[in-house]
């Protein structure tokens, strides 16, 4: 895209609009198709097992500041797809040998040990593994030292958080069906289990119980109290009656419950989307389903409360197509795909496999939060509303313009690639936290964005949620008309930073500095 | 397809003219009557597949608790249809209004619409089934039909009514069972319908662990004879040969007037003329069967549970609008035959009327009764159920929306003496062989020999 263009619209739009951070034309949102980058056809495939899952883990494994993806295959064989996109230009991947596995059903990148290079957390229908990564897209078995227990169960989400003063990670695995369960698979659900670090290697497991089929975890500070839970949510396709969506305090371990004004939600739930988008800085959820994507506001004080149908997030049937059944959502994620200041809305969907009741041809929704707060579909004139059974995605700038671009997996169908080619898009900045130590990018921070017109934009570095799906990468914000900003880190531990001025339109480290200050170091984008 | 054009052209008859030689008759305007059924409107089967076809239309070993036939809900006394609003499926006995729920296997809802009679659904002219289309010939698609699988439907059904006749299988409502009950409804509630692992090849195998149907199949199909498994392609196949022939009504009052050989009764000729004239009913209730195939927002009331799904809360059926995603199609429903109509009460794609007058006096002002309706006019066994029968408001089926659905539809406002004459004109519509229950007759037994609901 030409730059100076962009700008030459910002400046008009400026101009004309009322609102100055009405930056870029969201009408004009368009991906292009570049799934012809993948050397190989990717897909999720297999029986029953792989009716969920199908996940991406996306991490610059190579450290060259393009984001690289591990891709879940179920059945058939997960691979590591390596970023070859030069900035800018168009997004390409070569396929760089991994240790196989097989029924993958999704993965997600951290850095266990704090050696600066990110693992793989890669969840499996059967033993999880660890892979740990040492640089240059290589990556190998868990020693033995780290003493992980990756379990036999059919594993479907994941989520991690450094607890207090530990070193390693916490790790929460939620498990699907119990298909050792004779009288399953229906009430039938698997335990849920948390592995606590003992020092520098994982201690014995500890189980989550009761659990109700999970399909999506997430820890997260959702009361910004500085005290992170476990939210869970599960599927009622396989506890049917007696479950729930859940929230677990972590310490002590200890189930939310009614009584302390956790109500009772039963979803057929599928996957977590968090981010503040009303702007007081408190997480808003969205949990994906069949039928109504539901989208809750967080209130505060632990209140959360369904939106409005005008909200226009519930996306319960296709917005195209002549199939008017319920559609099944899966993967959701928020980004800002035209950068301007205000989160949008990916939702992967597709047919469980053949499940009459829903929707056979489902497309993938792509929701542009209006100015007004309400979101509006594009994903037909965006390009990307594809109808196949679509399961875990991300939103992530693989090509380095700035702009989120999105990949999705698909079952029994090639894995999807898409551009973003939005013309007239905003500013933006990408901030990479990192710490000293342990914890090295900073799990658990709260960055807020502070616009020149006051708003502030919000956003929590968490591991987990979404459909099997994670990213570990720069934090993405759209800063619509607006080519600086002021930026406040909440590190982990509960330090908060002073507000230090941070431009737009490059990639940031983003550590603390002297005092509250920060280190602000430019790593990539326009100069 | 000549068949389809000769119906669709129809030919008009001078009633005045044919009615003449008889005295005391009313004049009569000039109507357009269809052509005559015939052979040709008909699929043939060997007499072995039909005879196979109707043990299995009759045999409970297709339900997933095998407690439930085709015939259970589809009755030959009961003008093939169950006698009620809306039926009790899977967990339910005995037959019509008789039909009871069974306390240890108790029904989660009742079936959300009005079961149709079976007359003349192997026509060929019959190109669009369920009440919704769900499945239906579709020129635009590349199989050209539409199925709740899409592209994922098996090959092997030799019609579309045989394509049909695969899916109340898969209705844990209807006749597949509830989650881990069985074998049948564990795979349905698992999504896992095609294929060897599936839940139709698991129904075929039950059916081909039965000598006497393995022999039947064998005389029925060459290449089964010659070893090739039973498919659940071939189950739906040999029911539809049994329908086809079976059901088939060609031969009321009303068939003898096509084909010119009686007039009907004065009331009736009278009703026919109001039906193909004044009344408006022929511009959706046309040809030999007596319906367009297309899909019409007429305001009936709505009871029961709607087509919501588990996970959803309202009672809303938006008929066709659930299948083609196209909102001008909202509580849109396909017109139905009226062959054999006085034998198929209650009425609405809902059942929301016992009685076919009252259907009728409604249904000539679409939408009029929906303020006051009562669910008294329906016949609805006793069932305990978490959701009221009756949920007229915008959190239930939304009365409103069937209303605002319904304003465009035209309005013929009839005197009780005409909707009378109307009344006897469907009267005319009743098929002798269609009050006897069909041709064959209910079987002694079946080779499950499971009990039947005879």
């Amino acid at each position: 895209m030409n730059r100076g263009h962009r700008l030459l619209s910002v400046a008009v739009l400026s101009f004309l609009a009322p609102e100055p951070v009405r930056a870029g034309n969201e009408t004009g949102v368009l991906f292009v198709d570049r799934a012809s980058a993948l050397p190989v056809r990717q897909s999720y495939e297999g029986e029953w097992n792989h009716f969920v899952g199908g996940g991406l883990a996306v991490l610059d494994c190579n450290d060259d500041g393009r984001p690289d993806v591990y891709a879940a295959g179920g059945a058939a064989p997960s691979r590591l797809f390596v970023n070859a996109s030069a900035k800018g230009g168009e997004i390409a991947f070569a396929e760089r040998p991994i240790q196989p596995l097989g029924a993958v059903t999704g993965a997600y990148p951290l850095d266990v040990d704090g050696d600066g290079h990110l693992d793989l957390v890669v969840l499996r229908d059967g033993p999880n593994m660890i892979l740990r990564g040492e640089g240059a897209c290589r990556f190998s078995s868990a020693p033995p030292e780290w003493t992980f227990d990756g379990g036999r169960e059919w594993t479907t989400s994941f989520s991690a958080t450094f607890e207090g003063d530990q070193d390693w990670p916490t790790l929460a695995f939620g498990n699907y069906v119990d298909k050792t369960d004779p009288q399953g698979p229906f009430e039938a659900c698997d335990r849920n289990y948390l592995i606590r670090p003992q020092g520098r290697a994982f201690g014995p497991r500890i189980a989550l119980e009761p659990g109700f089929c999970a399909l999506s975890m997430l820890v997260s500070d959702w009361k910004r109290n500085g005290v992170p839970d476990l939210r869970i949510s599960n599927d009622r396709q396989y506890y049917v009656r007696n479950g729930r969506e859940q929230m677990w305090h972590l310490e002590p371990l200890a189930e939310y419950t009614e009584a302390e004004g956790w109500p009772e939600l039963k979803l057929w739930g599928m996957g977590i989307a968090s981010r503040d988008i009303t702007g007081d800085g408190l997480p808003e959820v969205v949990l994906t389903s069949m039928g109504d994507q539901v989208l809750q506001f967080n209130e505060g004080g632990g209140v959360m409360r369904n939106a409005p149908w005008s909200v226009g997030t519930y996306s319960t049937v296709p917005y195209k197509g002549d199939d008017g059944r319920p559609s099944t959502g899966w993967h959701a994620e928020f980004g800002d795909v035209d950068n301007d200041g205000r989160d949008d809305l990916f939702i992967a969907k597709g047919n469980v496999d053949q499940m009459p009741s829903n929707a056979i041809h489902d497309p993938n929704n792509l929701l542009i939060q209006q100015p007004d707060g309400t979101f509006v579909e594009r994903g037909d004139a965006a390009g990307v509303g594809t109808m196949d059974r679509a399961r875990g995605a991300a939103l992530v700038d693989l090509n380095g313009d700035g702009l989120l671009d999105i990949l999705v997996n698909n079952r029994r169908a090639p894995m999807e690639v898409w551009q973003n080619a939005t013309a007239g898009a905003g500013h933006w900045l990408a901030l990479d936290l990192s710490l000293p130590g342990s914890n090295r990018r900073a799990v658990g921070a709260i960055v807020e964005l502070r616009l020149p017109d006051g708003r502030v934009l919000t956003r929590e570095n968490t591991i987990g949620g979404g459909h099997a799906s994670g990213a570990a990468v720069p934090l993405h914000f759209g800063l619509g008309a607006y080519d600086t900003a002021e930026v406040r880190v909440t590190w982990p531990k509960g330090s908060v930073s002073d507000w230090a001025p941070v431009h737009a339109d490059g990639v940031f480290r983003v550590a603390p500095g002297e005092g509250e200050g920060l280190t602000i170091s430019r790593l990539g984008g326009a100069p | 397809m000549t068949g389809l054009r000769r119906i669709l052209a129809g030919v008009t008859v001078p009633l005045a003219l044919l009615c003449a030689v008889s005295s005391g008759v009313r004049a009569q305007p000039a109507v357009t009557l269809p052509e005559p059924l015939t052979d040709a409107d008909f699929p043939s089967h060997p007499q072995a597949e039909i005879d196979l076809g109707r043990l299995l239309f009759w045999d409970p070993v297709l339900s997933g608790n095998r407690n439930i036939s085709c015939a259970t809900c589809h009755h030959p006394r009961l003008g093939t249809s169950d006698g009620l609003s809306l039926g009790i499926g899977e967990g339910g006995r005995g037959v019509g209004p008789d039909r009871k729920p069974d306390p240890a296997d108790y029904p989660e809802q009742r079936i959300p619409r009005n079961a149709p009679g079976l007359w003349n659904v192997g026509a060929r002219g019959f190109t669009v089934l369920f009440a919704d289309g769900r499945i239906e010939v579709d020129p635009g698609r590349p199989t050209g039909f539409r199925t709740p699988l899409e592209d994922e439907m098996v090959s092997g059904f030799a019609s579309l009514l045989s394509a049909q006749t695969m899916f109340p299988v898969l209705s844990s409502d209807e006749m597949a069972g509830h989650y881990e009950e069985n074998d049948i409804s564990t795979l349905v509630r698992q999504g896992r319908l095609t294929g060897p692992g599936g839940a139709w090849a698991a129904i075929a195998a039950r059916v081909a662990a039965i000598p006497v149907y393995r022999q039947m199949f064998s005389a029925a199909y060459r290449d089964i004879a010659a070893g090739r498994e039973i498919d659940f392609a071939d189950i739906s196949n040999a029911i539809a040969a049994y329908m086809t022939f079976d059901f088939r009504s060609d031969s009321a009052p009303f068939d003898a007037r096509l084909r010119g050989e009686r007039r009907l009764s004065p009331q009736a000729e009278a009703g026919m003329s109001l039906f193909y004239g004044k009344a408006g009913c022929s511009a959706c209730h046309s040809g030999p069967l007596l319906t367009d195939m297309k899909f019409h927002a007429m305001g009936d009331p709505q009871i029961g549970p709607g087509k919501a799904e588990r996970f959803e809360n309202h009672q809303r059926d938006t008929g066709r609008m659930k299948v083609s995603n196209n909102p001008s199609e909202a509580f849109a429903f396909r017109t139905p035959s009226l062959r054999n109509v006085t034998l198929t009460p209650p009425y609405g794609h809902a059942g929301a009327y016992r009685d076919l007058r009252a259907y009728l006096m409604q249904h000539s002002d679409p939408g009029s009764a929906l303020n006051t309706y009562s669910v008294s006019d329906a016949i609805l066994p006793g069932l305990e159920l978490g959701k009221p029968d009756f949920a007229p408001g915008d959190g239930g089926a939304d009365f409103n929306a069937i209303a605002a659905a319904a304003a465009a539809a035209p309005r013929h406002v009839l005197v009780a003496a005409e909707i009378e004459d109307i009344l006897a004109f469907l009267k005319s519509l009743e098929d002798p062989v269609a009050v006897a229950g069909g041709r064959m007759g209910i079987p002694d037994a079946v080779p499950s020999g499971l009990e039947i609901d005879g």
